[in-house]
């Protein structure tokens, strides 16, 4: 796959990604800061301080994991790869 | 956008059809997705701060490890679950042999018929009329 498409691809899939990590952090800050009482239309103050926090909380989150991630994939075809080679010679 | 890029890379080496790999990759990011949100509602407890505390750093650390670890251990034992289905269900088709070793009772059948049209009467046959009788 040449370099260009697949930086089109890896582009695409990540807009994917974005819609659906949106969806559940809007989920996940719902349900962490907006108890589940109704008891008036108006976010209060609170709630709302909580969903800014909420909010900043996930992305960083999100990223530190991505990262890690990335790491460890890298370790693992690391070791995938030592492995193949081993056995090759 | 670099960290899904640099994922992306490194899985489209393998040697797989693109369109199988495409789809293991959007697992992937499937997967990345319900792991982040498990472990923010798990770990992240602190909204007194915009900052990530240390211990829910570390908290979801161990927490993406053991989910990675929790994911394969359930699609080796879903996969080790078929594989025995599938071999029950083989065996039971006759297509494998019998387990432990014995005659494969159609084999059986099978022989017994030859022998008798051919006017002997196989060993087995006999036997099977001792007890009979």
């Amino acid at each position: 796959m040449d370099p260009l498409k697949a930086q089109q691809l890896a582009a695409e899939l990540e807009v994917e990604m974005m819609a659906d990590m949106y969806n559940r952090m809007t989920n996940a800050c719902h349900r962490k800061c907006v108890p589940p009482h109704y008891k008036e239309a108006e976010l209060s103050k609170g709630e709302a301080v909580c969903l800014d926090r909420c909010v900043a909380k996930y992305l960083e989150l999100h990223e530190r994991l991505g990262r890690k991630l990335t790491e460890l994939s890298v370790q693992d075809e690391e070791m995938m790869r030592r492995a193949a080679g081993s056995t090759a010679s | 956008m670099g960290i899904v890029f640099l994922l992306f890379v490194n899985i489209m080496t393998a040697q797989v059809s693109e369109s199988d790999q495409i789809k293991q990759f959007k697992e992937f990011l499937g997967t990345y997705n319900k792991l982040t949100e498990n472990c923010f509602m798990d770990c992240v407890k602190d909204f007194t701060t915009r900052e990530v505390k240390p211990e829910e750093g570390t908290c979801s650390e161990s927490c993406l490890q053991k989910y990675l670890k929790m994911t394969q251990r359930i699609s080796m034992r879903f996969q080790e679950y078929h594989i025995q289905q599938n071999e029950a269900l083989a065996a039971k088709a006759g297509l494998l042999g019998q387990p432990r070793g014995e005659p494969d009772p159609r084999d059986l059948y099978l022989q017994i018929r030859a022998a008798q049209c051919s006017g002997q009467q196989h060993p087995t046959s006999r036997q099977l009329m001792q007890i009979a009788l």
